[in-house]
């Protein structure tokens, strides 16, 4: 046990020293002031035309969307997006609460709605990717190998160091989303009522299961569940490592099945059995605002096994392959 | 050496510790969505809510402004998506000293009395009318024409019978919502739009229709004309000669220059 811990740390040391978690964290250095900036001028231009008074902004969306309703344009699926986003605000202005009360904290959530199923897939896949695939470009495997280890205590050990650093790329988006936020925000907002448990019936909004959630507890939840597509999104970046091998095809297969997810999701309605692909449920944060599913008969725990099966399925394979393939280069 | 026993010790407790609150988010998240917990909010909240309950803006020296009722308080047919409400608040405030606010267009097409008497239940509604101290209202031609949809369609033409038949219980209902608005709002002005006949080109349906509108506006001047800071803005006449040139492609709702007439009408009421 202590010499697989060992292992372990060796292979941790081995990802810090490539330099990719900095990147990592880069990256988002970067990107996180850029969106704050955008989402500034975005609410500065919103105070010229509604005052500082949400409400009447709240009620105007809710009109905006009722006369779009009545539209023979808008085609269907839409509509029904359009009839719950409307009883939601209903709700929140029943309630006089703000669903866009301005915040780092708010920021924080609404960023990490919108990065869960491109971004920090992304940004895990940069080190899932190379983990295998860079020992065999780089030959390094032959030594790996040829040590008096088990095949699979080996890539065991890769997996764990990979495990541990989406934990790692979760938190650290939190943090640095928030912190970066705050300067331009104020650092404020964590008990804000947020509203969960919207239950949908087709484009009905069922109220009986809603109830106020201090915003620190929906971004815990939150980030559980990016947690979880996280870790299902690197063992299938790892199973694609294990299968290539260049480091360039794996980036390159991983990254088409994640876009594709996104465009699917877009226009799927239609095709349901697109519903068991894993790319179009990693949206788990959906559920939580209350949002539809992209593709009827889809809930929390549908997507949740479908993605665990996934997860499951890669884990077995990149664990058969490794063990059995020859090692030739 | 030493800095890769540190490197190591700092990711492995960091990651134990994200790891633990990530997995903790996760099982609670989860939990929370496939089973939710009852409703412990009052179901009763939004009946009590504060929304509701405020009094109206007390606010002085400027006008805040808000349209509501059917396609023609929201701007249907204008191709620069103004409308007769937003075009107002941009006149006004070349005219007069005082600020001008456009609060809310809360025009919803294919409006009826029925449903404006409904909407203006709702507390986010009254919220927005409370804040306001113009209100606009153009209601009833839904009522009367359905939408126009009888006259693109060709079934169904508005007969005078069936315009005879519609007119006393919607004008009814305009009455009521005339209240309902006064007393959400009891110091607003209120200005109400007099409908127009947007069939008086068409030689088979003018007649009927001219009597049946001249019977509405009757009915609504007699009603407003007993309160305080209400008035009826007619239109009648705007569109009674040269009908092509101030309706919109659709034959029913006005176009830019038809809503700039009407906004030049409210402006000279309210100044």
């Amino acid at each position: 046990m202590k010499r697989f811990w060992a292992m372990v740390q060796n292979e941790v040391v081995k990802i810090v020293k490539k330099k990719r978690f900095y990147i990592v964290l880069l990256i988002l250095a970067v990107m996180v002031p850029v969106f704050s900036y955008a989402q500034m001028k975005q609410s500065l231009e919103r105070r010229e035309s509604y005052g500082s008074d949400w409400r009447l902004e709240v009620q105007q969306a809710i009109i905006d969307n009722q006369n779009s309703l009545s539209s023979d344009r808008v085609p269907q699926e839409w509509k029904v997006y359009r009839q719950i986003y409307i009883q939601q605000m209903q709700y929140y202005l029943d309630n006089d609460v703000n669903p866009n009360e301005p915040g780092g904290v708010t920021f924080t959530r609404e960023f990490i709605d919108n990065a869960s199923t491109l971004f920090i897939p992304l940004m895990i896949m940069t080190i899932a990717s190379d983990l295998v695939s860079s020992e065999r470009t780089g030959g390094t495997i032959k030594m790996l190998l040829t040590r008096p280890i088990r095949r699979w205590k080996v890539l065991l050990s890769k997996l764990t160091a990979l495990l541990m650093f989406v934990s790692l790329i979760v938190a650290s988006a939190y943090l640095i989303c928030y912190a970066i936020a705050g300067l331009f925000f104020g650092y404020t907002g964590w008990s804000i009522p947020i509203f969960t448990g919207f239950v949908l019936n087709g484009s009905d909004v069922d109220l009986s299961h809603v109830q106020a959630t201090p915003q620190w507890q929906y971004l815990l939840m939150q980030a559980g569940l990016v947690w979880f597509v996280g870790v299902v999104v690197a063992l299938l970046a790892f199973m694609v490592s294990v299968l290539v091998r260049s480091t360039a095809a794996s980036i390159v297969v991983m990254m088409a099945a994640l876009i594709s997810g996104s465009i699917l999701a877009n226009m799927a309605s239609a095709w349901t059995s697109a519903k068991y692909l894993f790319m179009v449920n990693l949206g788990l944060t959906q559920y939580l605002a209350g949002s539809p599913a992209p593709i009827e008969g889809m809930t929390l725990g549908f997507s949740l096994a479908v993605l665990a099966v996934w997860g499951t399925v890669s884990v077995i394979i990149s664990f058969i392959v490794f063990t059995k393939r020859d090692v030739l280069t | 050496m030493n800095s890769w026993k540190w490197i190591w010790r700092t990711t492995a407790v960091s990651s134990a510790a994200a790891t633990l609150l990530l997995a903790v988010g996760f099982g609670y998240g989860a939990k929370e969505l496939v089973f939710p917990s009852a409703n412990r909010i009052d179901a009763e909240a939004s009946a009590k809510a504060p929304l509701t309950e405020r009094t109206p803006s007390a606010e002085e020296g400027n006008y805040r402004i808000v349209s509501i009722g059917d396609s023609l308080a929201k701007g249907t047919g204008d191709t620069t998506g103004q409308g007769f409400a937003r075009r107002t608040a941009a006149l006004l405030d070349k005219k007069s000293e005082r600020e001008v606010r456009f609060l809310n267009n809360l025009g919803i097409n294919g409006m009826t009395t029925d449903e404006l008497l409904q909407e203006l239940e709702e507390p986010g509604i009254q919220y927005v009318l409370k804040e306001a101290n113009v209100i606009l209202l153009s209601i009833g031609a839904n009522d009367l024409f359905q939408g126009g949809a009888a006259l693109q369609t060709g079934t169904n033409n508005p007969s005078a019978a069936a315009l005879a038949q519609a007119l006393p219980a919607a004008s009814n209902r305009l009455g009521e919502a005339l209240e309902r608005l006064r007393e959400i709002n009891p110091s607003a002005q209120i200005v109400y739009l007099g409908l127009y006949n947007p069939f008086g080109d068409i030689e088979s349906l003018r007649q009927a229709g001219d009597e049946g509108i001249a019977e509405w506006n009757a009915k609504a001047a007699e009603r407003i004309a007993k309160e305080q800071n209400m008035m009826l803005t007619p239109t009648f006449d705007l569109f009674q000669r040269n009908t092509a040139a101030y309706l919109s492609f659709d034959h029913f709702h006005p176009n830019s220059a038809g809503y700039q007439r009407i906004a030049e009408r409210v402006v000279q009421g309210l100044e």
